[in-house]
């Protein structure tokens, strides 16, 4: 009975830990349904940022991106998401909190997934979009947002982020409620508990 | 045994069939520059200059960083660095081969000379030199060759073309400058040979490198071929068009660069030479051109300050009607009909379907026109008016215009593919400074 029992507290760690990961909920998601005419430029002096909220304890899994080559990009150009935290001037990008390298793929979503970017307290952040190599990319914008819109935008052509109004730009940020690592650790601790109590009532 | 290999092709067949959908749609769905990337470009704008005349500047009783204020970091230099520091910054990160600078790089406006009354009256104080219009100049000059000279560090090789403001005299200007540092210039806005000297002197190391390939081809990544325009021989002259009476060397030039998708053909165009201004060489021009085809130039890009078509930014007709305010005949169609007119011009654009970047009018269009001799019917040339790198506005703050970035700080950078097609993309920036944006996009421009 206690094997069994042990045996089902696993299986429901493996399983918790699993659904999480499938149910990684949108926190950002600027996306609507059809583009406008505006058209922002990503290059190495021209960078995007758009602001969003997370409550206490929420895991950033994935970044994505809705980027256009234009006249100019192809696939392999990189460009780096940046979390920036809101502590800027006048609640601006400010902390560099988290980077991680994407390239440019094909016209539409490009970015990085199964992310584990967790230590983040309940607050608001920037996601921005920076390049530092020759990648010349083109952010298409929507004329309405998706299902989380950004609470705000900002650019940096060079000079320091400034808010930007009259322009959007896509981006998605997934994130789950707990740290998935917290799962993976308590099912292995859990097996190994379980095997360990197995070892010792064998002898 | 062949049930079997029946069975199998018809397996294959299957997997072949769903292989070169996959690929087809993967090849549909990539970018155009993907499939066919690009071997060379350049980016133009013109008329980065600021201007200390009243009511030039718009919104002037806001503070920076707000269009047209006159910065008092700019007010000596007559610069509008804070724009066009920002345009040079983006178009080095675009990486663009050449920069062309369509004129009005400088206020200028004056005449380059000694002033006449110093031969006889010595300049008593640092400031009757300093203020003379010969020094201004230069220094202005100067100015402007530093700020873009970083852009040679990053692989941009900057070329200039003449605008009104380094060869012409503006009689008017000379309210504002010092008596004694004063040369006398007939009223009206005419060129001078002494300022087309000084022109020279601040750009013609940026030319002759087209021969001479110190840094051209160390910056730019290949050498430039058949240079003409160097000299006043293969420069315009009085046999190419009778009207020219001074030495256009380095004023009027011409370049190939041989690519993988065909020799690209560039033609640099004085439009306001000595004697003649607001026209074209037509005659240098033509048969320019002409010798370029003929050793199998294939795109041609031809640069100048004045446009052949102004733009009606307002949209109530070309004209000096106040109620309601026209804007003024502004480029080469001053004169339309004569034989070295605006006509004439657009005839041999026609002719070899070559696309026309000019500056002057203070605003950015981009936009197609029919020879108007209706000789050369089959193309339909573009003309790309950017005189937006940072002058004053010519549409005002607060008053309508014709389309929403008419007040944008814009610039057009040129893309060959390796297929030979050509395109183009115009970039921008509000009025306020906001994001960079894509204000327009040609596929198709040759």
């Amino acid at each position: 009975m206690k094997k069994f029992n042990y045996l089902w507290l696993y299986m429901l760690l493996v399983m918790g830990a699993v659904s999480n990961n499938a149910h990684a909920g949108l926190v950002l998601d600027t996306v609507g349904t059809s583009v406008n005419n505006s058209m922002l430029t990503l290059d190495s002096n021209d960078f995007v940022a758009a602001e969003f909220s997370l409550v206490d304890g929420q895991v950033i899994t994935d970044l994505k991106a809705y980027i256009n080559a234009g006249n100019s990009g192809v696939a392999g150009d990189g460009f780096t998401f940046h979390l920036y935290s809101a502590d800027g001037k006048a609640g601006l990008p400010g902390t560099d909190l988290y980077s991680v390298d994407s390239t440019y793929q094909a016209d539409g979503w490009n970015g990085v997934s199964n992310l584990n970017v967790s230590g983040l307290t309940a607050g608001n952040y920037w996601l921005a979009l920076e390049v530092s190599g020759s990648s010349n990319l083109e952010l298409p914008g929507f004329s309405t947002s998706g299902s989380a819109p950004a609470l705000a935008y900002a650019f940096n052509a060079g000079s320091g982020y400034s808010i930007m109004t009259g322009a959007n730009f896509g981006v998605q940020v997934s994130s789950v409620p707990l740290p998935a690592a917290f799962w993976l650790f308590g099912s292995s601790l859990c097996s190994f508990l379980f095997s360990m109590r197995r070892k010792s009532s064998s002898l | 045994m062949s049930k079997y290999n029946a069975k199998n092709k018809k397996k294959l067949s299957v997997v072949m069939l769903t292989f070169m959908s996959a690929a087809y749609l993967s090849c549909f769905s990539m970018s155009a520059s993907a499939a066919d990337p690009v071997i060379f470009s350049f980016s133009t704008i013109g008329d980065t200059r600021q201007d200390p005349g009243a009511g030039k500047a718009d919104k002037t009783a806001l503070l920076p960083p707000i269009t047209g204020t006159l910065l008092p970091q700019d007010a000596q230099w007559l610069q509008n660095t804070h724009a066009w520091a920002r345009i040079l910054r983006t178009v080095q990160s675009q990486k663009a081969n050449l920069l062309f600078v369509n004129g009005d790089m400088i206020m200028g406006y004056g005449r380059a000379a000694v002033p006449p009354t110093w031969s006889t009256t010595a300049p008593a104080t640092p400031s009757d030199v300093v203020n003379s219009d010969l020094v201004n100049f230069y220094t202005q000059y100067a100015y402007w060759r530093g700020m873009v000279a970083n852009s040679f560090e990053t692989g941009t090789y900057v070329l200039p073309v003449a605008g009104n403001h380094e060869v012409q005299c503006n009689s008017a200007n000379l309210t504002t400058t010092p008596v004694l540092s004063r040369s006398v210039c007939v009223t009206g806005k005419t060129a001078y040979a002494e300022n087309e000297d000084a022109w020279r002197a601040n750009m013609g190391d940026l030319i002759s490198d087209l021969t001479t390939n110190q840094r051209f081809q160390s910056v730019v990544g290949t050498n430039a071929l058949n240079v003409s325009g160097l000299n006043a021989t293969t420069a315009p002259n009085s046999i190419t068009d009778s009207s020219i009476s001074t030495n256009q060397a380095d004023l009027s030039y011409s370049f190939d660069i041989q690519t993988a998708a065909g020799l690209l053909h560039f033609v640099v165009i004085n439009t306001d030479p000595v004697g003649f201004d607001s026209h074209a060489p037509v005659g240098w021009l033509a048969a320019d051109l002409f010798n370029a085809k003929s050793r199998g130039a294939a795109k041609f890009f031809v640069f100048g300050h004045k446009p052949a078509f102004t733009y009606d930014y307002l949209g109530n007709g070309l004209g000096t009607g106040t109620a309601p305010p026209q804007v003024g005949i502004a480029g080469l169609d001053n004169d339309i009909a004569g034989p070295s007119g605006r006509n004439i011009f657009w005839q041999i654009i026609a002719q070899y379907n070559a696309t026309y970047f000019c500056g002057h009018e203070h605003t950015t269009k981009i936009d197609q026109h029919v020879d108007p001799t209706n000789t050369y019917t089959s193309a339909n040339p573009w003309q790309v008016l950017v005189g937006s790198g940072g002058s004053p506005f010519d549409p005002k703050f607060g008053v309508a215009s014709v389309s929403s970035t008419d007040r944008y700080y814009a610039w057009a950078t040129v893309r060959v593919h390796q297929s030979g097609n050509v395109t183009l993309d115009a970039y921008g920036f509000s009025d306020s400074f906001g994001p960079t944006q894509v204000i327009q996009t040609i596929p198709n421009l040759q």
